[in-house]
């Protein structure tokens, strides 16, 4: 009698020891972090082949510039989401992926249900001014892209004179258009997460939002259609396929996209957390089968081919990426001449290796690819990357216990010399200009007694000051009975014990902060790929490149996406 | 006019951290307030009238309890609610989580009491019934007794709970000059802009025409 039941309880599985908290929530290697099969992205695409979800364009009203509005709509079993577009002409000088720009080639909102008459007519008014709009709880997310000059106006034309754009050009740009905003959860009048999330497919985190962007993908290639038949008449063809494939949709990112990172701790650490878990799982896996390991190897020939062509104008990523082709074509070798691998425990042993004298990028491009190998062992996690938990204080705890934790897990903000001017150069704020979220210098610029709450190592340092003048037996209550101002740092505290890798081991306030390691971070999570550097401030990035077309997500191998690279065909 | 749970949260947070309330009770009392505004109450007309009428430096008000026996008296002495709130509501936790139900807490010239409710509230959705009496307080200065929960509140919480879903569902309803006032408020938290500021923003000098 087999010992195995035929559907393990999943977190049954054996792991190795997590990675530490302290080893993984540094800025330097979440900034390496790839995009895997837990990502938001994924984890919809999986539900929405599971569930079947039908998609239609119930209304097309663009006239033959490709200007006017349009209705898509996704249907799941207990649900239907509308997105409504409007589209309009954009002068090159309004055109900005900042925050601060004030109009766009297409807004959309996803709408939770029909879009009705008044519902489109209402929307067609508010949503192309976007933060100035308003909003209700039927519309679940806002946001607005422009068209990718490089790409958009080629491929029409190619489409007009019935040719298919090549496949090279269409992958090196990556998209046809770009977002430059997501927003939701209540933003502006939107509907709050609970309601989206009382959507059972809705309910992770960022899933409306992704759904959003995948429709948004969808528009691009009807639009792109809609114009080249509108211009090239019977010679005109769709895009094909393969080449709607290639294309994902862009984004543009700056700051604001930073400090929920620090803000939503707890939700952080589920994310990393089950990522963490994931890669110690496959890690456990004492023997490959043979259809695992051939795998294995079509998966690092695609990360090869996926980052021979990833390619960047910034230095500094540009030789990380050189590096780490490098280190691929390393590890392909070895592969080839059979030193990779061995029988027992073959994950843990190429983690191991890559590990030993590899870049982070290496390192965690590993972690993605092996978390790969084995969805029936990690896909249950992607649903553990959710959570309504608060962070919550614990007043009647002594204050020695504070201290204890202090001394055991914040050794890196305690150890930092915050008398150096160098360790709070920076303070983050939000501007007045359409509260644009920016970092100044702090001894230059005017503002810093407006900063954000992101420095957080630099107030666990004067925390532990403080707490020297104070009793160990003393009660955390009567503690911030008196000293008030330490209740957040206090509360953060004592709830992320709980939870390590809820907080980032780096200090955000110092002169070496790179916030794009903060983008990259959360962007992985979301599914990105193509990470761009413009700035160190500043990326773009690509998102469902090479994901399943509406009417191919219940294919075979459908859900085989990860490192987008040609040839994209299934 | 109509809004979100969140954007009352975001809008009172940085009303609260602009006007310089003390790191913690910013946020405790922005949750509170839209917790308020969704259960029908008026959550941001006690925030923006504390705002309004309690000095900055009287927003990091200190709590001095004398206890006995898992009682404790607070003399507020005209603090407002929206300030002590959090600390009060920590106060009557040590006490429950000590002495049960002999626990009472007793309050003296209070501001804003009501927005206890919100507190207890919240409590109440993480398994501690607590009580204030008198429930409805006044606005002006007040004294209340927060106790162990009480059986016959049951149909008040339960009226609060129905509106706070039916306002996850359709949306909050709240009273524009209210809303407009803690606006204001929250636009205090905004660096003003310079050319400079505007130079040195992230995607600033990058070419979107690609």
């Amino acid at each position: 009698m087999d010992p195995q039941p035929q559907t393990p309880d999943p977190a049954a599985w054996p792991e190795v020891a997590l990675r530490p908290a302290e080893h993984v929530m540094r800025l330097d290697r979440m900034g390496s972090f790839f995009a895997s099969r837990l990502s938001f992205m994924r984890a919809l695409t999986r539900i929405m082949a599971r569930e079947s979800w039908q998609f239609e364009c119930p209304v097309n009203a663009l006239d033959e510039e490709g200007y006017g509005h349009m209705v898509l709509r996704a249907v799941a079993p207990d649900a239907v989401f509308s997105l409504v577009i409007v589209t309009e002409h954009l002068e090159p000088e309004e055109r900005t992926d900042r925050v601060i720009a004030e109009k766009w080639d297409a807004s959309f909102a996803l709408v939770d249900g029909d879009a009705t008459n008044d519902d489109i007519e209402r929307l067609k008014n508010n949503i192309p001014y976007q933060e100035a709009g308003r909003y209700t709880a039927r519309e679940l997310v806002l946001s607005r892209a422009n068209k990718s000059m490089r790409l958009f106006h080629h491929v029409v034309s190619e489409l007009a004179e019935g040719r298919q754009p090549e496949l090279a050009e269409l992958m090196a740009t990556g998209y046809l258009m770009r977002t430059t905003a997501v927003y939701g959860n209540g933003k502006f009048g939107l509907a709050d997460f609970p309601k989206a999330s009382s959507h059972s497919a809705l309910a992770g985190a960022f899933r409306a939002e992704m759904l959003t962007v995948y429709l948004i993908r969808q528009f691009s290639f009807l639009l792109v259609n809609h114009v080249a038949k509108a211009k090239g008449a019977e010679r005109a063809v769709d895009l094909a396929p393969d080449r709607c494939r290639a294309l994902g949709i862009g984004n543009s990112t700056g700051l604001g996209m930073a400090p929920f990172l620090i803000k939503h701790p707890i939700l952080i650490h589920c994310w990393v957390h089950a990522r963490e878990t994931a890669l110690a799982r496959v890690r456990a896996v004492q023997r490959a089968e043979p259809q695992e390991l051939e795998h294995f190897s079509a998966l690092l020939r695609r990360a090869k081919a996926h980052v021979d062509q990833w390619n960047v104008d910034d230095d500094i990523q540009m030789d990380r990426i050189l590096v780490l082709r490098g280190e691929l074509e390393g590890l392909l070798a070895e592969h080839g001449a059979g030193d990779l691998l061995r029988a027992e425990q073959p994950w843990d042993h190429v983690y191991c290796r890559v590990e030993m004298d590899m870049s982070l990028e290496a390192q965690e491009l590993m972690v993605s690819l092996l978390i790969e190998l084995y969805p029936e062992r990690v896909d249950d996690l992607a649903e553990q990357m959710a959570t309504s938990l608060k962070e919550q204080s614990e007043p009647a705890k002594p204050i020695g216990k504070l201290k204890a934790v202090l001394n055991t897990q914040y050794e890196w903000a305690l150890s930092t010399d915050f008398a150096d001017p160098q360790e709070r150069h920076y303070f983050w704020y939000y501007s007045e200009g359409k509260e644009e979220p920016r970092r100044g210098p702090r001894f230059e610029e005017f503002g810093a007694g407006l900063e954000m709450r992101l420095g957080f190592g630099y107030q666990v340092h004067r925390l532990a000051a403080e707490l020297q003048r104070w009793d160990d037996e003393t009660s955390i209550a009567e503690f911030l009975f008196k000293r008030p101002k330490w209740r957040s740092t206090v509360r953060r505290i004592q709830t992320l014990q709980h939870y390590p890798y809820g907080e980032i081991r780096d200090n955000l306030l110092g002169l070496s902060c790179r916030p794009i390691d903060l983008l990259r971070c959360k962007l992985s999570f979301f599914g990105a790929t193509g990470f761009d550097p413009r700035s160190d401030l500043w990326t773009r990035i690509t998102m469902y490149q090479g994901a399943p077309l509406p009417d191919e997500l219940s294919d075979p191998g459908s859900d085989d996406w990860a490192f987008p690279a040609p040839p994209i065909g299934r | 006019m109509k809004t979100s749970l969140d954007e009352i949260r975001r809008m009172s947070f940085r009303a609260l951290d602009a006007g310089r309330a003390p790191q913690g009770v910013d946020e405790d009392s922005a949750v509170i307030t839209a917790w308020l505004e969704a259960s029908g109450l008026p959550g941001l007309r006690l925030l923006g009238d504390a705002l309004d009428t309690t000095a900055p430096k009287d927003r990091h008000a200190t709590l001095d309890p004398q206890l006995e026996d898992g009682q404790a008296h607070v003399d507020a002495a005209g603090a407002s609610a929206v300030f002590l709130g959090p600390g009060l509501i920590d106060l009557m936790r040590c006490l429950a989580a000590s002495h049960g139900q002999g626990a009472r807490l007793s309050v003296d010239s209070l501001r804003h009491a009501g927005f206890l409710i919100g507190f207890i509230g919240q409590a109440r959705e993480q398994g501690e019934a607590f009580s204030m009496s008198p429930s409805d307080p006044p606005d002006a200065q007040t004294s209340i007794i927060l106790s162990r929960g009480d059986a016959h509140e049951r149909q008040f919480w339960a009226r609060l709970r129905a509106r706070r879903e039916h306002a996850f569902r359709e949306g909050i309803e709240v009273n524009q000059n209210d809303f407009e006032k803690v606006y204001t408020y929250s636009r205090k938290i905004l660096v003003p802009e310079t050319e400079q500021s505007r130079l040195s923003g992230a995607g600033a000098g990058l070419t979107d025409n690609d």
